[in-house]
Parts: C-alpha cells; structure tokens; sequence
C-alpha cells in the first residue's frame, strides 16, 4: 500500500529498519498504533527500508515473523510506504556522507543505500522528523566532529574532514530531528501505554527501555537514568 | 592492491601468532583486518578478520583437540597461511581468497563433527566482524553488507555491548523527549 506523497502530511516521521527492528524485537511495534492515534501524519519509509525491514526478512525463518508482524501494521495503516524516486537524492547523500572523513588517504565508506534513502524521503517531502535506532547516520547529522573523534579514538591516526561536503550534508540535513524508538516509548507512557501495569507502570517504562537497549536501540544506560529520575520525580 | 605491504605484514603476524597458538593475537588479528575492511572495503578482508577469529575460536576449544582431524589440520592450515603471505606478496588476491576458502572448509568439516549451538560458527564470527565494524564507526547498514551478517543479528549483539555508552550523547534525552511532543496532538 504505497502512499500519494502529495497527501502526505509533513509532520509524518520517516522512519528507518533499525528502530522498526528494535520494536519488533521487544514486541513494542503496538506503540506506533496507539502513537498513530494521536499523529498529524504518518509513520512512513522509502522502498529500500520497506525491503529490508520486510521483504527481504521473509525469506528468513528467523526474522520472517517479525517482517509478517510489520506487514500487518501496512495493512492496517500505521505503517505507510512511500513510493516516491528518490534515486538521485539518495546517490547524492552517499557519496557525500561516504567522502567525508578520510583516514590514510581513503574516505570512509561510512553510510548504505537504506539509510541515505530515508533521508533523502525526508528532505525531499520537507519532512524533519526522522526515526533512526542505528548511532553512526544520527551521529553525522547531529554532531559529525563527534564521530571524527570516535573515528580517530578508532584508527588511532588523524581523520582528515573535508569541510566543503561535511558543510553540504548539514545544509540538506538543517532541519532534521531524530527521533529513537526510545523516545517514542516514553511518549507512549504518557499517553498511557503502560497504564494497565499500575503502580508497576514506572517499572515497566524502565523494562522496555532496557528491553530497546538490548535490541540494539541507541541509548545509554546514563539516559535511561535520566529519564528515570525525571519519571520518579513526577515530571515525564 | 595498493596497500599489499601492510597486507603482508599483518599476514605474517596472523602466521605467527596462530603457530604460537597465541589466541589473543589473533583475536587482536581479526580486529586489524575488520579496521582494514572499514577503510579499503575489499573482501579479501572480510575473510581474514573470519580466518583470524574462527582460528582462535578453534584453538581456544580444547573439545576440538581430541580429534586428529584437526590435529592435522593445524598444521596444514599453518602451511596454508605460510603460502597466503607469498601470494599476497606477489598480488595474488584471487588465489590467496581461494587458500583462505578452503581453510573455512576445513574448519566447518571440524565444527561439524561437536556441533554445539543453532547458528554455525561462520554466522557467529560474521556477527562479530559486523558488530565490530558498527562499533568502529560505519553505520548498521554498512556494517551488515560489508560484513554478510543481518542487521538484526548486529543490532542485537551491539546492544548487549557497550558501544552506546562509549559514544556519549549527541544531544539531552529531555530535550529528543520535548521535540517528540510537538509531533502528537495532546
């Protein structure tokens, strides 16, 4: 079920496979329904995550179940994939987020076709909401000196950046907001997702979030502290 | 390949320390040919980050010693990797990528025989060459092509490692909590 993109509304996210794999993984794909409710748009993806989060996974007996149990949420429209080309604008974000940063000479191939097509769907719909679970993609958007630093910390050599493209790809990305599963979960405890644990339901909220974690969501113990303490405190 | 003489010298430590049966070598092995396949993205590299992982994981077993089968194997492979730094000294990177299959076939022929979890030890070291290219730096994505293994099986061994934590924070978690709630109504 492909979306018309011209009807899509621009407060939609767009998501990626690496947070619909951590979902899945804790059996938390329920949170985008009951998030849906209260969405002005849409959850949505490109073709090529559509591929790598379902159609590729079925062919898996391992993961063909967690593709069957994202194909439902398409059919019951919580999940919608967009059918838009966005060939060129993908290819265009590879090459600069794969040139970037050098290392004895050579750019570091650092991003793949998935990952630059779901930013490439958001810049092209004017779409800033962004779900992303994986840390490298997030990490170049939101602060690409950080990852030099890790890169060097790595190598173990100078990383040598080339200014002109890291500048290009933060013009693209300038309005982007990445969202992780994680945060969608704390939302959904507002909304009272967990509600029907009771007085456990600040013990569940803390669960699945080490249950993100463990699945491969890019969060800190450090922040699922924080938010803890927020949620102890009364304030989340 | 341009960057054959560092191939050759890593080729040479591999060969000793898997002579010495020096597991942590070649452990520390496999983490060097996984940094080579982050930069020059050449398979060739990609089989010997496996080699150097599934040989330590093979020596590191003493279950693996009791069989003869591998006794003798041992020693052919210690010849295999002699010939592998000859051939890569002279460019020979189809050959020696030839060498190295057949070194994955003995080891499978050995696995085979006390077999003792689900996924093979070949989709093992692949999640582990995966994840640590994803722990280098290169994204999930990548990670999974360069390194055969699924993006689920990365996501779910990273997240049982510290790689977030080591990261830091790229911006407050109160701060990505009040940005998702201007997207849903209240």
């Amino acid at each position: 079920m492909s979306e018309p993109y011209s009807e899509l509304n621009r407060n939609s996210i767009v998501c990626d496979a690496s947070s619909l794999i951590s979902l899945a993984e804790g059996c938390m794909l329920d949170v985008l329904s009951l998030l849906h409710q209260y969405m002005y748009g849409d959850f949505i993806y490109p073709r090529t995550v559509r591929y790598e989060s379902i159609e590729h996974p079925l062919n898996m007996k391992e993961h063909s179940l967690r593709a069957l149990r994202l194909m439902d949420y398409e059919h019951g429209g919580v999940l919608k994939v967009v059918d838009l080309d966005v060939t060129r604008q993908m290819k265009d974000i590879m090459n600069i987020s794969n040139s970037i940063f050098k290392v004895k000479g050579k750019p570091i191939k650092l991003v793949d076709p998935g990952e630059a097509a779901q930013v490439a769907l958001a810049i092209e719909l004017g779409i800033s909401n962004i779900l992303i679970d994986e840390r490298t993609m997030r990490t170049l958007i939101e602060a690409p000196f950080k990852l030099k630093k890790h890169l060097e910390r790595e190598f173990k050599k100078d990383i040598y950046v080339e200014d002109r493209l890291l500048d290009r790809l933060l013009d693209l990305s300038e309005n982007l907001k990445i969202i992780r599963s994680s945060e969608l979960v704390i939302l959904a405890y507002e909304k009272g997702y967990f509600d029907r644990y009771g007085e456990h339901k600040q013990d569940a909220l803390q669960s699945a979030l080490y249950t993100l974690k463990f699945s491969g969501c890019s969060i800190s113990f450090e922040e699922i502290d924080e938010i803890m303490r927020e949620v102890y405190a009364g304030k989340l | 390949m341009e960057h054959n003489a560092s191939v050759v010298s890593e080729l040479r430590l591999l060969y000793k320390y898997f002579k010495q049966r020096n597991i942590r070598g070649m452990r520390e092995m496999s983490n060097v040919f996984t940094k080579d396949l982050m930069v020059y993205q050449n398979k060739v590299y990609l089989d010997l980050a496996l080699v150097s992982l599934l040989l330590a994981k093979m020596v590191e077993k003493p279950r693996f010693w009791k069989f003869e089968e591998w006794k003798n194997n041992v020693f052919a492979i210690e010849d295999m990797l002699k010939r592998c730094i000859e051939l890569c000294k002279e460019n020979d990177i189809k050959s020696v990528r030839a060498l190295l299959l057949r070194v994955f076939g003995m080891l499978r022929k050995v696995n085979r025989r006390d077999r003792r979890y689900v996924n093979s030890m070949m989709t093992h070291a692949r999640i582990k060459v995966g994840a640590t290219l994803y722990a280098q730096g290169i994204s999930l994505g990548k990670a999974s092509h360069l390194s055969g293994a699924t993006k689920d099986d990365i996501l779910k061994y990273s997240g049982k490692t510290l790689i977030s934590d080591r990261f830091g924070k790229t911006y407050s978690v109160l701060e990505r909590i009040k940005n998702v709630r201007t997207i849903f109504r209240t």
